[in-house]
């Protein structure tokens, strides 16, 4: 599938992926997007109509472990590597207005 | 005393039992000689000196005490560890601004393995950010240096690993293998590199990046060494809901070559076309010669599909790491940026945080899945991969195992394909087709080409064939021999 990547396309794409980038950085990623997207396109010259997706390549039952109780790690731990936290949580900035 | 950094791992429980030399003093060592070369080089992100000697202060008790090492198969083993890879209590970054300041609070089960089975670990190596690369100079911290020609990349994403291999900073080293990133720097820095079949090794504490195809893989200077490596680590972890049960088998490495007698190896012609090295094709056609005269039987054959291989790639494992990376959002650990709302939050974090090649995966991989598109490239790729385990499973009703180039060129200058992503993509154009069908592959050394430096030979096996593709492996290496150190040094 022939795609035109744009500067705009990669910065509603990027806001999707919750990157924010810079005015001067959109330009420089359509373009390798562009060049990776041109080799990707190869794909269509593959018959793939009647074959099946592989999306695991081990053809395995789900597993399911012991129904065990085990203990995770404590919640002191938990927060140990935020960059902020109150009282027991995660603090985020406010996202839901009053 | 003879100098103990030249010990293979495989010996080294033994003669610390033996009393020939205590685990402290071969990991001081190992700590000394990584101290004077390795800012040469820069195979370690950090090197954990007061760890390493504490590990290596508990074998040595067990010995004052008179108890039995048996229990213990890595026991005094230097094993330097990937970053990727959780290491409780100590950093673990992924070479990446976003984890400068990570502290796992728990090991990943193959770094509690390895604890479990006497192993001192050294310290943590250098990486392409998230393991996403393949020259280790995508990390953002500084480029790993090859120990054969330090103006040469080691190859990635596991080139610090590869590195501290080959320069002999430790005895093996763990990696992460997603589409070549343990084989394709194996050989391009002369050592033995496993990426065992997918769910071999549990994935619990890897850092994610492409879930269907990451492998946590052994490296060592020798297959005996890999091999040691690789039965500490694999198995089942109930954790992994990928991880295998099957047992793990053993590898016989007692018939060296041998074991190449009426042996059945297919060379598929594609992987020994336009683009691969006048260089690397003749040290390989050289090795599969040899292996010929060993007894076995060279099979030319088609598998149609590999050409499809990168394409199929760079769809796919993008797309995974677009997913998996989304959990990097500055709220529960690494790094975080302030704004004013939770959106620029997330933006300002994310843009900062990850370094340039690591974002044009992002976007590549939310792009081949956004509405749209998602059937156009996420779909039609997960077909073609269907397409390319076919051609695997074709050929192995043929032969018993492939041989093949590892990295179509030997180890390229630094700086020299960083702004080209498709020229960098295809340094791993023949491993990665092994990784999509899930096979296992180890790559060992072909010997040194016209350049004097380091071509590899991948083998590939059907799925689960680690234990005799280990010994095929072996019999290769007992036939062509190592390719020593590089004289740097």
């Amino acid at each position: 599938m022939a795609v035109d990547v744009s500067p705009e396309r990669v910065r509603s794409t990027a806001e999707l992926a919750r990157l924010a980038l810079r005015d001067d950085e959109l330009a420089p990623l359509a373009a390798k997007l562009q060049g990776i997207l041109a080799h990707v396109a190869e794909l269509d010259a593959w018959d793939t109509k009647a074959i099946p997706p592989t999306a695991h390549v081990l053809d395995l039952a789900m597993t399911l472990r012991d129904d065990v109780p085990a203990r995770g790690i404590d919640r002191a731990t938990a927060l140990s590597q935020a960059a902020r936290t109150e009282q027991y949580a995660f603090a985020v900035p406010r996202f839901v207005a009053e | 005393m003879a100098d103990l950094t030249t010990l293979d791992a495989s010996s080294t429980p033994q003669r610390i039992a033996a009393g020939d030399f205590s685990a402290t003093e071969l990991c001081r060592a190992f700590l000394d000689r990584t101290a004077a070369l390795d800012p040469s080089i820069g195979a370690f992100l950090r090197v954990d000196a007061e760890g390493a000697l504490a590990s290596a202060r508990s074998i040595d008790a067990r010995v004052a005490r008179g108890d039995s090492l048996d229990g213990l198969p890595l026991a005094g083993v230097v094993v330097a560890v990937k970053d990727n890879l959780s290491t409780r209590g100590l950093r673990t970054t992924c070479a990446s601004r976003m984890l400068a300041d990570y502290v796992p609070p728990y090991d990943a089960h193959a770094v509690e393995r390895l604890r479990a089975a006497g192993a001192v670990i050294l310290g943590k190596t250098n990486l392409d950010e998230f393991a996403m690369g393949s020259s280790t100079e995508n990390s953002a911290f500084f480029p790993t240096r090859n120990p054969w020609d330090r103006a040469r990349t080691p190859g990635g994403s596991s080139g610090g690993s590869a590195a501290a291999v080959a320069a002999r900073f430790s005895q093996v080293a763990l990696g992460s293998d997603t589409g070549g990133s343990v084989r394709q720097p194996a050989a391009l820095t002369g050592v033995v590199g496993l990426k065992p079949t997918y769910g071999r090794v549990s994935r619990w504490g890897l850092v994610s990046f492409a879930s269907s195809l990451d492998v946590v893989s052994p490296m060592g200077a020798s297959v005996e060494d890999t091999a040691l490596l690789y039965a500490a680590i694999a198995g089942a972890d109930a954790r992994d809901a990928t991880c295998l049960r099957r047992p793990v088998e053993r590898a016989d490495l007692s018939l060296g070559p041998d074991v190449l007698r009426g042996l059945r190896v297919g060379v598929p012609r594609e992987y020994f076309g336009d683009g691969l090295d006048a260089d690397v094709a003749s040290r390989v056609r050289s090795a599969l010669d040899a292996i010929e005269r060993a007894g076995a039987e060279l099979i030319e054959l088609s598998m149609p599909h590999t050409r499809a291989s990168l394409a199929t790639y760079y769809v796919l494992a993008p797309a995974e790491a677009s997913s998996n990376l989304a959990r990097f959002d500055g709220v529960r650990y690494g790094l975080r940026v302030e704004a004013d709302d939770l959106r620029g939050m997330y933006g300002a974090t994310r843009d900062q945080g990850f370094g340039a090649e690591v974002k044009l995966r992002i976007l590549l991989g939310t792009f081949s899945l956004s509405a749209g598109y998602a059937e156009a490239f996420y779909g039609k790729a997960l077909r073609v991969r269907t397409l390319i385990a076919r051609d695997f499973a074709e050929a192995f009703a043929k032969v018993d195992v492939l041989a093949t180039p590892t990295s179509p060129t030997v180890a390229f200058p630094l700086g020299e394909r960083s702004g080209d992503p498709m020229s960098m993509y295809l340094a791993d154009v023949c491993t990665l087709p092994p990784s999509l069908a899930g096979v296992p592959a180890v790559s060992v050394p072909a010997g040194l080409g016209a350049s004097g430096l380091p071509v590899g030979l991948q083998l590939i096996g059907p799925l689960f064939s680690e234990a005799r593709l280990l010994a095929v492996a072996h019999g290769v290496e007992s036939l062509l021999g190592r390719v020593g150190a590089p004289s740097w040094s």
